[in-house]
Order: C-alpha cells, then structure tokens, then sequence
C-alpha cells in the first residue's frame, strides 16, 4: 500500500507521557514497520525529523462537519483536510446538522462520504433524542451499529434530567458515553458573553458562570444514579473543574475536554465586540482559565477538543447580538495550547496527552503508541514553526476566527492516516 | 481650526475654542475619553449654547457636510436633537430608520450600513439596540461615527449634555455626589454617566433593586446599592432612569407600583439629598413610577433644560468629529 516512508531522527512522544531520544520510523503497508537508529532507506521517501516530535494522530472530540445540510460552512472533505492540518486523524462531528443525524441513515451516511475520501476517521456523535427535541430517546442501538461513537443533542441544553438519566441507562448496553453541553438556558436567558466586569463595562447581557456548574452537578449526580459514563463537552468555569474533580475522587464515570479558546483567552478579550469571539460555551475569567489549565494537568480534563465550528461569512457580518456563534479551530487548535506551553502554563506532556491519549480514553478507543506493528495514524509536530493562517493555508470552507492572518507558532508538518499521507506542509 | 462665522450673521466676538490635542474621530463611548476631552466638548457647548439663543441660530461650520442619522432603534426625539444640532452648524441631513429585527433577517447591518455609506455621508449618528453596533460600523465604513445610544452599552452625548448641566448649576465637580437610579443593568445612560462624571471627579452612586444593578458595577468605580436612600443621602443631584414598561412582564420587578413606593423619586425622599438637589431624568418620564409628577415638575427639575443642552452637546460633537476629519470650511 503506497510509498513507503522514512523518518529520520524524530523523537517519540511515548504514553508515559515522555519525549524518546531521536531515532528512525519507518512506516509500510499502512503501519509502523520499523523503529530504530540508522534504519535503511530502502527506496522510502525520508522525511527530516530534527527538532520534530511524533505523536500519535490527535483525536478531537468535538467539531461541527456541517453536513449534510450546510457544506457551504464545510463537509466532510474540507473538514477532513483542516483536521489533518491541524494534525488530527480522527474527529467526532456534531449530530447538529441539517437533517439531524438522529437516526441511522444519517450516521451511515457521514460514515461513508468520510471513509470514500478516506482522510480521517469521522465518528459521528448521535443524537440523544428524536429531532434533538430533548423529549425522547433517539435509536441509539441503530446509530451505534451505523457507527456512533457517543450520544449527546449537541449544543442543546439537556432541559430533562429525567431524559438525561434514561439516556445514560440505555446507552449502558451499547456501551457509549453521553456528551452533554453544560449549560443551564433559564439561568443563562439571553445572555451573549460570561457575566462579570466586561459584560457589564459593555453592556452586554451575561451567562453566568452558575448557568454551567448548577449542570455540572446536575450531570453528575444523574450519572451517578444511572451508574454509565458522562463526558462534559466544553467546560469553562473553576467551579466546574472542581465538581468533576470530586466526582473522580467519588469514582463516578465523568469526563470532560476543553477548547483552546478557553485555555488561552479571557472574557477581557470581548473589549471589540469581535464576533469571532461569541463562543457557544463563553470565555470567562483569568481565575477560571488558570483552573482549566490546572485541570488539565492534574488530569481532571482528559482532552482539549477544538470546539471547530465554520460559519458563513454572512452569519458574522452581523451585530454581536445577532451573529451565529462559534469560530473554526481545528486547524489551529495546536498552536494555541503549545502558546500555553510556551508561557509556563502547560507542560508539554499534558498538552499532546489530551490531544492524543485523553480524548481516546473518553471514548474507550484502544490507545494509541507510537510502536512497531501499530497502524501509522501519526503526527509530526514541529513546536517551532511558524505559520499563518490565511486564505492560502485555510483549509476550513469558513474562516470565523481572531486568529486570521495572525503569525502562530507550531504546526503539524506531517500528517498520516493509515500509513498515507494525508497533510504535509 | 477656527469655523468661520458669515458677517453680519451673529455678533463679531464669538471665537469658538480650540478643538482638543487629540481629534475625536468618532464618538463611540465616553469610557475612552479624558478628562480633557469631555470638558473641550463641554466648553465648545457652552460656546453652542450661546448661538442658540440668538435670533438666527446658525453657524455655517459644516456647511457641505452630509450627516446621516441611522437609527435602527426608535427614538423620535434623539433624532430630532441631532438634527438640528446638523442644521444648526449647517449640514445636509438625511435620516435612515428601520427596526433591527427587519434588518437582521434580511441584509446585514454592514450591507446596510455599506449602501448608505455609497450616498457619501460624511458623519453617521447610530442608534441601535445591540451593544456594540457602533463600533462594528467604525470599523466598517469610512465616515465619523456618533453613537446616539447602543443597547445597553453607552449614550454619550447624553452623559455628556447630562455632565454639560451639572457643571453649568454646580461649577467645578469634582467632590459632588450624583445618584444614578433605576435599571443600571440595561442603561446606557447610566454608563456613559458612570464613565464620564467620574473622569471629572464626580463621586457616583447608582442604585436600584439588585435585580437592576448588574454584576461587578462597582469594578467600574461607583457605589451600588440596592436601596434608593443612601445614594440619595446628602447628594448634589439625582438621575432617575425610566424603567422600561416593556421590562414590566420580566422577572426585575414585581410591578410598577411597588416600584414607586421603594425606588421611586418623591418629595419625600428629595429631602434626603442636599437643600436644593438638582433632579434630573434623560427623558422620557414615566410619571408616578421612577418619578413623582410633582418631584419632576418641581423647581429643584433641570430636566427640560438637560433636553435644551443636548442640542448644543450635540452642535459640539458633530463639530468636533467634523474638525478631526477636515471637513470644516477652508478659509
């Protein structure tokens, strides 16, 4: 299967969490051939390695996909493309699409456009309930055999904890975990940007960190009386990261992944109005971004996820008020956590723990090691290149973020999907 | 610098004051003022004022200038305000209304905003119900921007004619106490009065029911309470803010009535504030809910001549944004 490849001298991120010393890779038939000092070329494609990490492929958690229904946002080819520059082989895409992948037909049929292009393992999260109403439970058996990795409404609001409970029970038997977004929507009304001094100064409606946590521990107890697995899609508050925290310590089976706007950005950020940054999970405060980072790192948060989401030009050129919310990041998501890695704020392990080993370890995917025999969905990271993310280098049909045209630092350089070379840069 | 004033029109002395160091390319808040900004607007007001007294209110300052009011919020009397501040300084004036719930489900406020820019308007006066759309059209379109109040966010020039004529009944301000009172939450008056009397040194208290008074306004410098009585305590003048009938139906206050009775303005609690306290409201008054009718008509009221000085607020902001683009006449 395809050209063989040949990596010289990089150093291996390992599961414990350490950097190997430079050594050679070499990769054939789909898988890691090889793993040693001086290997022979042999008629493969060498591909420099100095100052480079190989990680396992990142896996992202959440991303939307917009399709079927909206491919002028994105599709399943041009997400593919920007997940694998980013350095991701396998993302899980939002049920939120139109029509709703609430039933099997339409889990088949992201299945099937993702694997005919064949870039990136798309795994789709089903719908919860029928029509992502949040009144009754959505053929989770079926969706799971069609291929869904996890159930969850996206980012609608579980209103019945009652349904929430039934769901986690049912999805016991398929052995699939919840994704929920936490969010409280009375206590959030009609809020745009984290309550506090900045929606004040701006006289913006807030979300109050409150409208979250009072879900989390909602959440949590639920889990814990339906005895199943519960992961919070996006967290944002201190409070949050201490409930889950607790609920660990109790060994109530809860996860919880980030975004890396919410690991490098404050609601301090909001001083433009820029619609870039309305955010469905809002940015809040210094002290809640210091505990998500201390989260991670103490292994509270198991992943980061991107949180991608493409919007049409015409659903930004609004009034911050009116502007759909949300901002691509799955192309760029690596660049911002290695800025906290390069501010003291991350331990480098951490951060390519909870791209690689943490979101596999939501979903009970066999974890991944960069080892001999293993199927070659790699990443080459290059922590010090620089790039920007401009039209030429877009791979996202949207291009709703702060970060346009800005120059960041880091990359993946190299990306491989079953020993093929899906992204080079 | 200097506008010219025509011969013969008005009395010969008038020179207006020199325009700030600093050009006031747009007016979008006052939070981002100093001190010296907002007291040259309110010197060249004071200069305004004088020219509105005359019997030919005109200055030929902005002759040639277009100036657009955009106001996707409605308000009759803001507009009119503006309008004849232009007149008065001699621009064109056009007006552009609509609701933003038609604009938003049809063409985008930049589209909008794109089109009439095409017309060549040289200054813009928004009025728009969501924060922030303001500083989206500076950012947008090439011309002067005036904020004529944006959702919750600020309304400067009425914190301005409001600063224009607490200075002109208490002379220097700084050591005054002002209470701002009612929905500090969603007002825009309350926040560009907030921004703005503190740079002059104004010790600002607001008050309300705590559901009216929003997160952290404290971190902007004044003093919060959740009763009305001390901030009225001892002050030199009271706001009182209108409380929004349409706000009735939500969960802020039980009902207008009760309203009245703990926060609202009466003559009773007029005698908590010092002897002669100026009574103030942005208008327009809800009469026997924020304010009793016989408080608001009383002699302590400044509040129609607030409405006076918001024309030559006015006269001088659109000046001043005109000087910083070059647009006054030449020679």
């Amino acid at each position: 299967m395809g050209q063989e490849l040949l990596l010289r001298q990089v150093q291996i991120f390992a599961a414990d969490g350490g950097l190997s010393a430079a050594v050679d890779v070499r990769i054939a038939d789909g898988r890691i051939a090889a793993i040693g000092q001086k290997l022979a070329v042999d008629g493969a494609v060498v591909i420099d390695g100095a100052g480079r990490i190989l990680a396992p492929g990142f896996v992202d958690l959440r991303a939307c996909a917009r399709e079927p229904g909206d491919e002028h946002e994105e599709d399943l080819v041009s997400l593919s493309d920007a997940a694998n520059a980013g350095g991701f082989t396998a993302v899980v895409v939002n049920p939120d699409t139109t029509p709703g992948n609430d039933d099997h037909a339409v889990t088949e049929l992201i299945r099937r456009r993702a694997r005919e292009y064949g870039h990136c393992d798309v795994m789709p999260q089903g719908a919860l309930s029928h029509r992502l109403k949040g009144e009754t439970l959505a053929p989770m058996g079926e969706m799971s055999e069609a291929g869904a990795v996890c159930f969850g409404d996206g980012d609608r609001p579980m209103t019945s904890p009652r349904l929430l409970r039934r769901a986690l029970e049912y999805a016991r038997g398929f052995d699939r975990p919840i994704f929920t977004h936490a969010i409280d929507p009375d206590l959030a009304g009609s809020g745009t940007i984290h309550e506090g001094p900045w929606s004040t100064r701006l006289g913006m409606r807030g979300i109050p960190a409150a409208a979250e946590h009072v879900i989390v521990a909602r959440d949590i107890a639920v889990t814990q009386l339906a005895n199943s697995r519960l992961h919070f899609a996006r967290i944002t508050t201190a409070k949050s990261v201490a409930l889950i925290r607790a609920a660990k310590a109790e060994g109530i089976r809860v996860t919880a992944s980030v975004t890396p706007w919410h690991l490098t950005l404050t609601d301090a950020a909001m001083v433009d109005y820029d619609v870039n940054l309305k955010l469905v999970a809002p940015l809040r405060t210094e002290a809640d971004r210091q505990a998500l980072l201390a989260g991670l790192a103490d292994g509270t948060i198991d992943a980061i996820c991107s949180d991608h989401m493409p919007v049409n030009i015409a659903g930004k050129a609004l009034e911050f008020d009116y502007a759909a919310p949300g901002a691509i990041a799955i192309q760029t998501a690596l660049a911002q956590v290695l800025a906290c890695v390069r501010a003291g704020e991350l331990p480098l392990p951490v951060a390519l723990n909870a791209l690689t080993a943490g979101p596999r370890r939501v979903l009970q995917m066999p974890s991944a090691r960069v080892e001999t025999g293993a199927v070659a969905d790699l990443t080459l990271l290059d922590p010090q290149a620089t790039w920007t993310l401009d039209a030429r280098t877009n791979k996202s049909k949207s291009r709703n973020t702060v970060l346009w045209g800005q120059e960041l630092t880091g990359r993946a350089v190299l990306t491989l999907f079953h020993g093929k070379v899906v992204w080079r840069a | 610098m200097q506008p010219q004033v025509e011969p013969g029109q008005t009395p010969g002395t008038d020179t207006l004051p020199q325009a700030p160091q600093e050009p006031l390319r747009h007016l979008l808040g006052l939070e981002h003022l100093s001190a010296e900004q907002i007291n040259s607007i309110l010197d060249l007001a004071a200069h305004m004022k004088a020219v509105n007294s005359r019997r030919i209110k005109k200055l030929p300052t902005l002759r040639g200038v277009t100036v657009l009011t955009f106001f996707v919020e409605n308000s009759t009397r803001t507009r009119m305000s503006f309008e004849l501040a232009a007149k008065r300084l001699s621009a064109d004036t056009m007006s552009f209304t609509a609701s933003s719930s038609s604009l938003a489900k049809g063409e985008t406020l930049i589209d909008t905003a794109r089109n009439l820019e095409a017309m060549g308007p040289d200054i813009v006066i928004i009025r728009h119900s969501c924060s922030g759309a303001p500083a989206l059209l500076a950012r947008t379109v090439n011309c002067g921007i005036v904020n004529a109040g944006d959702g919750s966010h600020e309304h400067p020039t009425q914190g301005l004619l409001d600063i224009f004529t607490l200075r002109e009944r208490l002379g220097d301000l700084r050591g005054k106490k002002v209470a701002i009172i009612g929905d500090i939450a969603h007002s825009r008056v309350a926040r560009s009065n907030i921004f703005g009397m503190q740079k002059l040194g104004v010790d600002v208290h607001v008050a309300g029911p705590a559901t009216m008074l929003p997160h952290a306004i404290e971190d902007l410098g004044c003093t919060a309470w959740p009763r009305v009585e001390p901030a009225m305590e001892g002050a030199d003048a009271i706001m009182m803010l209108r409380i929004q009938r349409e706000r009735q139906g939500n969960d802020l206050i039980p009902s207008s009535h009760e309203y009245h009775r703990f926060f609202g303005l009466d003559e009773q609690r007029l005698k908590l504030a010092k002897p002669g306290a100026l009574v103030m409201h942005p208008g327009p008054m809800n009469r026997g809910v924020e304010i009793a009718p016989e408080v608001a008509d009383g002699e302590q009221s400044v509040i129609l001549q607030q409405v006076e000085n918001g024309v030559a607020v006015r006269m001088a902001v659109l000046y001043l944004v005109g000087a910083s683009r070059g647009l006054e006449p030449q020679g």
